[in-house]
């Protein structure tokens, strides 16, 4: 039983230590396995006879063996993240409540006790009720905590002492299979089952919306560990043929360019693994365990990685970037979903946010011509749509308060989506958007308070104006405009600001949205990537709609 | 040829006209690089240093002794397509914690850093104060390094700093 005491004198950051040798401990048992599968493939090959069988049987149960610990272990520091998040939740709650006890003028003694001053007011009366409920509820919170751990770390043990039931490969769903039938797929296995699948089938149930995402995060670790690997052989072998080639004299400019173009291409794909990897063994820090929850080498690269758990959060953004957007830069988006999420927790510790970078389709990669086709939008819509429901399904405990955050072309796929498969979100933000391919915010099938819009001055993106159709208005209005016609045209381009590339502009009256502030971008330039500049009021006001607190945003006076 | 397929071709042209112009400018806009007047501070590396000296500088200020502790670290790309920049470019983002003994007294704690802050010539950005959380934003407009304070439901405060738009690594950017 946790006391007001212990709550507050808990401390997170050994947890988070124990979460990090535990990790290490599974990649070391991880490795071990890799290493007997390559001796016991490299004696297969030479050994023959009974006796050979029945090692390579013995070497296999024993791979099976270490396959199932290393789950347990990757689970294990799951676990104790997720403890530790929750003693920092605890404590915010206390911090919370003794804030507001402070504004009644009320005292919480060492022990947890609320009192009030011989005279109180009718009021503090009220507050006493107030301040206690909350501390009550704090330590109600991490005994929960605490038995959830307990029985999270019990149910680990069997995983290792018993050896893994295989799965018919064949009876996996689909990809893009409707959640509900994953989760009710999923459900329906035992934990056994499970486990085998995660370490045998880690590509199709890494990227299975419906499956928690506890086990989509192990198996895409895995996933992205065998594709790090395949990358380094990759660069070492052009390097290596490189090398070879200039030593024979074979080397012309032209070849010489072209290796070093498929050189540079895997090398950045290899620094966007590294920056997942970065980020999923950050925790320590206690900015929040890293979820992988689809990684593939495919296209582009794709890549879905939250900040905390967002099936235990209680807020979820998803931030869906624009144009340009790669594995070779995932670096800088991820960033910004932890900016997003940081935001959003400083604003109210009591509620856990979680950031979540979607990436989980190829973006145009060059303004013109790519970003001018709408059809990268419409490759997205399913996968993004079957996303957020299943964040909804797999969520543990009340709904998350979820926000989808757009980015330039971003919020065209986020519109797109919306309109055309609908959207599981409570809010939808829009960022330096080119249009988001409806005209009226009641077209995205959401409420208009709960879609929001801003761009910053100078972003060069306001600029996207449906040129088509203000060149046919300008050419009708010459007749109209007669001698002056040159100044109807300027005047027609002037005015077509809430017309931009796909649609009309979301900031715009007309919209139905909710505009909110941003600032002045530089006039240096990079004012289309300025809106996560953490001292500017566009990233404030997306933590606080975030956060669920649409009543602190600032919004621009029409 | 009629007057007034006369005037509408040579509409056309001066439309045409203003639209090449329109393009070199925005051209022009788009191709500048990250900003130059950023006090002897010319990449990302460079940053680091000048980020802890600010944050020692405003705890220091801060009534009540309190501690930093980094929260979050990292670099904000700002060479999106749109934007032209020269690759890798970034701001340097950083985020502390502001931890005391006690419990803080936001406001109190937001009106002081806000005076030192003028007093230094920093240019207020941002000032928003809701219903149980505040904010106040500042430039340094000798660098370009923004600082700012937010102060959540709780009372808890924390401190953010970003650098403005730099080279990446050691570079120096092209003038």
């Amino acid at each position: 039983m946790v006391t007001y005491r212990q709550l507050l004198a808990g401390d997170a950051g050994p947890y988070y230590a124990a979460a990090d040798t535990w990790r290490a401990t599974a990649q070391m048992v991880r490795d071990r396995a890799d290493d007997l599968v390559a001796a016991r493939n490299r004696v297969a090959g030479v050994w023959e006879g009974s006796a050979a069988d029945a090692a390579y049987s013995k070497l296999t149960a024993l791979i099976d063996r270490l396959d199932a610990t290393h789950e347990a272990l990757a689970s294990l520091d799951q676990i104790l993240v997720v403890h530790a998040d929750g003693i920092k939740h605890a404590q915010a709650m206390v911090h919370d409540a003794e804030s507001v006890a402070e504004g009644y003028h009320l005292r919480i003694s060492s022990d947890g006790t609320v009192t009030s001053p011989d005279s109180a007011s009718t009021d503090q009366l009220h507050g006493l009720g107030e301040v206690s409920g909350r501390l009550a509820m704090a330590v109600q919170y991490a005994n929960d905590l605490d038995i959830r751990t307990v029985a999270a770390i019990a149910a680990l043990l069997p995983a290792v002492a018993e050896t893994m039931v295989a799965v018919d490969p064949t009876t996996i769903p689909r990809e893009g299979a409707d959640p509900r039938s994953v989760i009710q797929w999923w459900n329906s296995l035992s934990p056994a089952q499970q486990r085998w699948l995660v370490e045998n089938e880690p590509d199709r149930v890494g990227r299975l919306d419906g499956v928690p995402a506890e086990a989509r995060d192990i198996a895409n670790r895995l996933v992205l560990e065998r594709v790090d690997r395949q990358l380094r052989e990759q660069s070492g072998n052009l390097r290596a043929q490189l090398d070879a080639l200039v030593a024979q004299g074979r080397c012309n400019p032209e070849v010489y360019h072209e290796y070093q173009t498929k050189i540079a291409e895997v090398e950045g794909r290899l620094k966007g693994v590294e920056a997942i990897e970065r980020r999923l063994d950050q925790g320590a820090g206690g900015d929040g365990r890293g979820y992988l929850l689809l990684f593939d080498n495919q296209g582009n690269g794709h890549v879905v990685l939250a900040t905390g758990n967002p099936d235990t959060a209680d807020n979820v953004a998803t931030y869906v970037p624009g144009t340009g957007a790669k594995l070779a830069g995932v670096s800088g988006d991820i960033l910004r979903a932890d900016l997003t999420a940081r935001t959003a927790n400083l604003f109210d510790p009591t509620k856990h946010a979680v950031g979540v970078l979607w990436l989980g389709f190829d973006a145009p990669q060059s303004i013109v011509p790519e970003a001018m086709d709408i059809s990268y939008a419409h490759n997205a819509r399913d996968a993004l749509s079957r996303f957020q429901d299943g964040l909804r399904i797999t969520h543990d405990g009340p709904a998350s308060h979820n926000t989808v955050i757009g980015h330039s072309y971003g919020s065209t796929v986020v519109g797109v989506t919306a309109h055309d498969r609908g959207i599981h979100a409570d809010d939808v933000v829009f960022v330096g958007s080119p249009g988001v391919s409806v005209d009226h915010a009641t077209d995205l099938g959401l409420n208009g308070d709960h879609v929001w819009s801003t761009h910053l001055g100078n972003d060069p993106i306001q600029g996207a104006h449906n040129v088509r159709s203000t060149v046919t208005q300008s050419l009708a209005d010459i007749p109209r405009w007669g001698p002056l016609a040159p100044v109807g045209i300027a005047s027609d381009f002037a005015n077509s600001g809430d017309h931009l590339l796909y649609g009309t502009n979301p900031d715009a009256p007309a919209f139905g949205g909710q505009h909110f502030t941003a600032q002045d971008g530089s006039l240096s330039m990079h004012a289309h990537s300025e809106y996560w500049n953490q001292n500017k009021p566009s990233l404030t006001n997306m933590g606080y709609i975030v956060a669920g607190k649409p009543n602190e945003v600032e919004r621009v006076k029409p | 040829m009629s007057r007034t397929r006369l005037w509408t071709l040579i509409s056309a042209l001066a439309a045409l006209v203003a639209v090449v112009v329109a393009a070199v400018i925005i051209w022009r806009l788009n191709t500048v690089h990250p900003r130059s007047h950023t006090d002897g501070i010319a990449n990302l590396d460079q940053a680091g240093p000048r980020v802890e000296r600010y944050a020692a500088e405003t705890v220091a200020e801060i009534p009540g002794s309190p501690q930093l502790h980094e929260g979050l670290r990292g670099v904000n790309p700002c060479n999106d397509p749109a934007d032209h920049a020269p690759s890798g470019t970034g701001e340097l983002a950083v985020s502390y914690d502001v931890q005391f003994g006690q419990r803080p007294d936001g406001a109190a704690v937001i009106a002081h850093l806000r005076a030192f802050w003028l007093s230094k010539g920093y240019k207020i950005l941002n000032e928003h104060r809701g219903a149980d959380t505040a904010t106040i934003s500042i430039e340094n407009p000798a660098d370009g390094f923004t600082l700012g304070i937010i102060q959540g439901t709780t009372g808890d405060l924390a401190l953010n700093i970003t650098s403005p738009c730099l080279a990446p690594g050691n570079e120096t950017p092209v003038p």
